[in-house]
């Protein structure tokens, strides 16, 4: 067997969003280093409004490099990163069964699980060169302008963006696997991030939030912290560990899911559309598969 | 030895709807068996309950002495498959595909084989998937199912989409499978496609596994339209016979719907002077007919 050829074959599925993303994620990084030592006396002066607060994490003031970077690039930028986990992941197993292609792949000798692993893999490589693409910008910025932050604090942030990236591409992957369309995996993870980074970005704001804000794992992901203290492991390992069983969900699901041929919806699990067929007892169409 | 395919009470719910009720099926080993019946009979459920896509609500399944559940994967090392409707990626060519597909198989792929099948079906392997006909698709699909020569094939509506002259293209590939020894499964609602390679026929209907005969029993127990002109009127009672029912009569010539042998009937028809004698192949329709009659007697 051709080693790794579902990996090579997920990837390439990817690469078109791989690299939208990587590139605009570079083109930001770049733009942000250039353009912070011509706004860094400005920033002195600048009040940031309290309702935005959130976005500076725990560096306090815009003006310094770390709250920049923070408020700049690395407090929204995991956006893009989860964006294209959610769109790879919710394709992985109900876009290609909606394709008809999961058919394809289930008819060969492949464990699901294994093609559950692979995937993952490949998907979590995109979503990792995707980050990475940053550095490139970082660095090429970094060699025309000056800002006071080193590219080893820099690379720790960009590792940070991945643990929380990582977890919702894991929620997309379990989601895909585990409910019946793409657009309703995509439609909760998407929720989900939503609501999520909402409530970490306003629970500053409230005392009454602080406890529900570290349920956000955007919390967690504090991205300020990082560029002035380092990389943190406790939080990117729980952040990963909690990621790491929403792959092993993944897995599980697979294993269980009954393959339709096409696209179907909700109905499948009901088995609607009763009809009588001249001659025969009452019967029911399975919708999305053609069932001879 | 192991039968190639053997279903024992193999039952398939979807909700409160039964799709596959109580099956119990055996295909040799070399044989060309087939599956037919009308849409929604539960023929696609059965090949995709033996490929383990779907799970049954009941029964069980073997190939090659395999369970089709717990033993999947090396199920699917055995077999071949064509769906009904072959999908494939719409950014790989039919070669990319080949080499996907055969990068997971088991078994070693031979190029030249593959190329030989290639040619055979009049395949251009290096267009986009996105491009091709449905009648290319279908060809592609039937590449795959016998990429590594797999001792056991499943195929849903193998011919669909093809011209006659691809379909008989396409019947020999099964014939020179079957004489290799692999035994094909395939499902169809087209009955002179089953006459023109099948040993064995199985019916189904609602579900429910009516009968499984030989073709040419088969064929024997169908109804057959038969349409005579005598060179006069003949007696209104001239085909009182079993089985024989008569639908029409205008003038001299005589429709007569018949179950099972023509023997009969030719007799009593001999005993007046023919013009003319025209039988129709039964439709499917009217075999399966034959069936469920029998059936619900």
């Amino acid at each position: 067997m051709t080693r790794l050829g579902l990996v090579r074959k997920t990837l390439r599925d990817a690469r078109g969003a791989t690299i939208g993303i990587g590139s605009v994620i570079a083109g930001i990084a770049l733009l942000d280093v250039l353009i912070y030592p011509s706004y860094k006396d400005t920033l002195q002066d600048f009040e940031i409004p309290e309702a935005m607060k959130g976005l500076l994490g725990e560096a306090g003031s815009i003006a310094t490099p770390e709250g920049f970077l923070t408020a700049e690039f690395f407090s929204w930028v995991p956006l893009l990163l989860i964006t294209l986990a959610i769109i790879s992941g919710t394709a992985a197993f109900a876009g290609e069964e909606a394709n008809g292609t999961l058919d394809l792949l289930l008819a060969q000798p492949v464990k699901r699980w294994r093609l559950a692993v692979e995937k993952g893999l490949a998907l979590t490589i995109a979503v990792v060169l995707a980050a990475a693409a940053s550095l490139v910008g970082f660095a090429l910025g970094k060699s025309w302008a000056e800002i006071e932050v080193s590219m080893g604090r820099i690379g720790a942030a960009v590792a940070n963006m991945l643990p929380i990236s990582l977890l919702f591409l894991m929620l997309s992957l379990w989601l895909s696997a585990a409910l019946p369309t793409r657009g309703t995996a995509a439609s909760l993870v998407t929720g989900l991030v939503v609501v999520t980074y909402f409530v970490h970005l306003v629970g500053d704001l409230a005392p009454a939030l602080e406890t529900i804000r570290k349920v956000s794992p955007f919390y967690w992901a504090e991205p300020s912290l990082v560029l002035m203290n380092g990389f943190n492991w406790w939080r990117a390992g729980g952040l990963l560990a909690i990621a790491l069983a929403f792959g092993a969900l993944a897995v599980w699901s697979l294993e269980r899911r009954e393959i339709s041929q096409g696209s179907r919806d909700w109905s499948i699990r009901k088995a609607t559309t009763i009809r009588r067929a001249p001659g025969s007892e009452r019967r029911s169409e399975q919708p999305g598969t053609s069932a001879a | 030895m192991e039968p190639a395919i053997l279903t024992e009470g193999l039952t398939k719910d979807y909700g409160s709807h039964r799709a596959l009720d109580g099956l119990d099926l055996r295909v040799e080993r070399g044989e060309i068996f087939g599956f037919l019946g009308p849409n929604g009979a539960g023929k696609t459920t059965t090949i995709r309950l033996l490929l383990d896509l779907i799970r049954p609500t009941a029964g069980r399944a073997t190939i090659l002495g395999l369970d089709c559940q717990r033993q999947s994967h090396l199920v699917r090392a055995v077999t071949g498959y064509l769906p009904g409707d072959p999908r494939f990626y719409p950014n790989l060519t039919g070669r990319e595909t080949v080499e996907l597909i055969a990068g997971l198989r088991s078994r070693p792929v031979d190029a030249t084989y593959v190329a030989s099948l290639a040619d055979a079906l009049d395949l251009d392997l290096s267009r986009p998937v996105s491009v091709l006909s449905k009648g290319n698709r279908q060809k592609l699909g039937i590449v795959l199912a016998l990429l590594d020569r797999p001792d056991v094939l499943l195929l849903d509506e193998p011919t669909s989409g093809l011209d006659p002259l691809m379909q008989q293209v396409v019947w020999d590939l099964l014939r020179r499978e079957a004489e290799r020894g692999a035994a094909v499964f395939f499902s169809s609602h087209v009955m002179s496609e089953v006459e023109q390679v099948c040993e064995r026929v199985g019916i189904l209907r609602a579900g429910r596994l009516v009968a499984v005969e030989p073709i040419t029993r088969l064929k024997g127990k169908s109804l057959r339209r038969l349409e005579i002109s005598f060179a006069q009127p003949v007696p209104a009672d001239a085909f009182r016979i079993p089985d024989v029912r008569e639908v029409r009569r205008h003038d001299t010539s005589v429709v007569l719907e018949v179950a099972g042998h023509l023997d009969e009937v030719v007799k009593a028809a001999a005993r007046y002077p023919i013009i003319d004698l025209r039988t129709e192949q039964p439709s499917l329709d009217e075999i399966l007919l034959t069936f469920y009659q029998e059936d619900s007697r």
